[in-house]
């Protein structure tokens, strides 16, 4: 009796895993088949991620999504880090309420918050604009930013709050009593103690917006569309190896995004600073390979290379940044510099890649 | 910036709270307000809302028809199946991870998070081209003959619930992973000790101690399956009807706005019925600190 009930719990678990990961490894295996049939391994080619990479308006929808992700990210991630400091330091009048209201968001479903934010924009706010000012406005990338954001915004909040929660204040009065004054305190305690649930939450919100389609579809404009859109779009018409291949990218960046978002969470200031200085360093490989390319190429413009130059000029920051780092790394253990390597590397080859999808 | 508002207490508290307080109330709140206002007027005769608006409750009646009312109970009822299935396959399992080695423990962990930061349409998708008429478990059973034409695995109930499940089942294991955690085994053995066979320990001793990680789960997953529309959309090629679909249907092709409005404030309320009875009930504040 026994014996039976540990093996249908063993069984059970495999079945489970299996059920979770099975589909997606054969997505993934599909992607590189040399015919179109996604049942059948006939043999190995790389006709769908070629044809992939010439797709150019998945290559814009790519652009779309990236803009809108990366502008939401930064902005929700400023805003609910503030909010959640508001929340946790002070007590005032409808705290509670203001906290209530911030998880909202995150419980109801999706496509309520969908068609009220469709409603807002077509029966509120632009004939609002237009009765005032005469302008008329319609939906398209902006208004998809700004619902991203006010999605995003409760998702930071939480996870920053969570980090406060277990936030040690003598820490900050050791500063204090140390003659930092209060900015200070801030910037060189407060901040770096947040400093892994603020990039946690940021990771969360990128990852929240470049997957969202719901609420996407009902702010969108006519012509422009995001990645989700344009998925949904092709997974309704019906299966084939080129959403396998494409579908496989998106799991990879999804992968590297966990990976990014476990080591800031679980670790110290080693692992968060590994992102940052990665995609500082992506970000000059990109100014400096393109800008090897435009000169070889022979068409320089002043723009182009004042933008590429302004990208350099982060290597100043890396200049002072990495040696500390370095240091620090040495110091930790073996997991950890593996961890934090892996980290530089992720945060490095986003930045790159996403810098040649911008502006491509 | 800080230094500037030293001292000024209400200034800096407001300088933290107003950015984010303002983009919820405009963006968030303000929406959910023109949603009660327009599920509360008659609509226009080529969509829209008629002008100058026309106060009516008639579109909270028209959900009382019986096709509407057919589909809010069909709605429910997959809800219930979807999570009944994920709270008792993912029961065994959560178990079953907990009494790893920590070393495997976190790697078992690792997979069942790894969903939840992956893209769902991905994930969907990729169940999908699965279950096909020429998708692989078809072509399997074809090729070793225990059928003789494609099975219909897509587009019908089945397929939703499959789909659902599929998406929604590592939402149901981590509450109840961090509820089984927290149990003191040595408990199983006292009962044992004082008599009680392995099933009577696990209904009156384990079961007990860890319904409240049972209750999140099953919160945790009938909330969004409930208001599902991707799954359904997908899984269901327009073929099943959820609250999800009908909505977005009053907003397409059905152009009526305000029933659309009507209808995703009762599904609202729904949902909103169930998180409270949750909190009410405790199980989130036990579960905030288990994880």
């Amino acid at each position: 009796m026994r014996k039976i009930g540990l093996w249908s719990l063993n069984l059970n678990a495999l079945g489970l895993f299996a059920f979770l990961y099975l589909p997606v490894l054969i997505l993934i295996v599909f992607s590189f088949n040399n015919t179109r049939s996604v049942a059948v391994f006939t043999g190995f080619s790389l006709e769908w991620w070629s044809k992939l990479f010439a797709n150019a308006e998945l290559l814009d929808a790519a652009r779309n999504s990236l803009i809108v992700g990366l502008i939401a990210t930064a902005a929700s991630t400023v805003i609910g880090t503030l909010t959640a400091l508001a929340l946790d330091r002070y007590r005032f009048r409808l705290r509670t309420a203001l906290d209530a209201n911030l998880y909202l968001p995150i419980v109801i479903p999706e496509i309520v918050m969908g068609i009220s934010l469709l409603l807002f924009f077509n029966q509120a706010l632009f004939p609002a604009i237009e009765f005032l000012s005469g302008a008329k406005l319609s939906t398209g990338l902006p208004t998809i930013t700004i619902a991203h954001i006010a999605f995003d915004i409760p998702f930071v909040y939480v996870i920053v709050r969570a980090r406060l929660a277990d936030f040690d204040r003598s820490f900050e009065e050791a500063a204090q009593d140390l003659g930092a004054d209060e900015w200070r305190t801030f910037r060189r305690v407060t901040l770096p103690l947040l400093m892994p649930g603020i990039i946690g939450g940021a990771l969360m919100a990128f990852t929240l917006s470049l997957d969202d389609y719901l609420i996407t579809v009902f702010t969108k404009g006519v012509r422009e569309q995001t990645m989700p859109l344009y998925i949904y779009s092709l997974v309704r018409r019906g299966v084939t190896p080129e959403i396998n291949a494409l579908s496989t990218a998106l799991l990879a960046g999804s992968m590297g995004l966990v990976g990014l978002s476990l080591t800031a969470q679980g670790g110290g200031p080693v692992f968060t600073r590994a992102i940052g200085i990665g995609a500082a360093a992506g970000l000059i490989a990109y100014a400096l390979v393109s800008a090897g390319l435009l000169i070889a190429g022979g068409q320089i413009s002043a723009g182009a290379l004042a933008f590429r130059l302004a990208l350099l000029a982060l290597a100043a920051w890396l200049w002072r940044a990495v040696p500390e780092w370095l240091s620090d790394l040495r110091e930790a253990n073996r997991a950890g510099q593996l961890l934090a390597t892996f980290s530089f590397v992720m945060a490095g080859a986003a930045a790159f890649i996403s810098m040649v999808l911008l502006l491509a | 910036m800080l230094n500037l508002l030293r001292g000024h207490r209400p200034l800096r508290l407001g300088a933290l709270l107003a950015p984010g307080a303002l983009w919820m109330l405009l963006f968030f709140n303000l929406p959910l307000v023109i949603v009660l206002f327009i599920s509360l007027v008659e609509r226009g005769r080529a969509g829209g809302i008629k002008l100058p608006p026309v106060f009516t409750f008639g579109n909270y009646g028209q959900f009382f028809d019986a096709l509407y009312l057919g589909i809010f109970a069909s709605s429910v009822r997959i809800g219930l199946i979807v999570t009944v299935i994920c709270v008792f396959l993912g029961y065994p399992l959560a178990f079953f991870i907990t009494r790893r080695h920590p070393r495997w423990r976190d790697t078992l962990l690792l997979l069942v998070m790894i969903p939840f930061w992956t893209n769902f349409l991905v994930r969907t998708y990729a169940l999908k081209q699965v279950l096909g008429a020429d998708g692989i478990v078809n072509s399997i059973l074809l090729n070793f003959g225990l059928i003789s034409r494609p099975l219909d695995l897509l587009f019908n109930e089945f397929a939703v619930i499959v789909g659902l499940v599929y998406g929604y089942l590592p939402f149901a294991i981590l509450p109840m992973y961090a509820s089984i955690e927290k149990f003191d085994f040595t408990l199983m053995e006292a009962a044992a000790d004082l008599g009680a066979n392995l099933r009577r320990a696990f209904l009156r001793v384990m079961l007990p101690m860890t319904l409240p990680g049972v209750v999140a789960a099953f919160v945790l997953v009938f909330v969004p399956v409930v208001g599902a529309f991707i799954t359904p959309d997908i899984m269901g090629g327009g073929k099943v009807e959820m609250i999800g679909t009908l909505i977005n249907r009053q907003f397409g092709t059905a152009r009526n706005w305000p029933f659309g409005s009507a209808i995703s404030l009762v599904l609202m309320a729904l949902v909103l019925v169930g998180v409270i009875a949750y909190f009410r009930s405790g199980a989130a504040e036990r579960e905030r600190r288990a994880l």
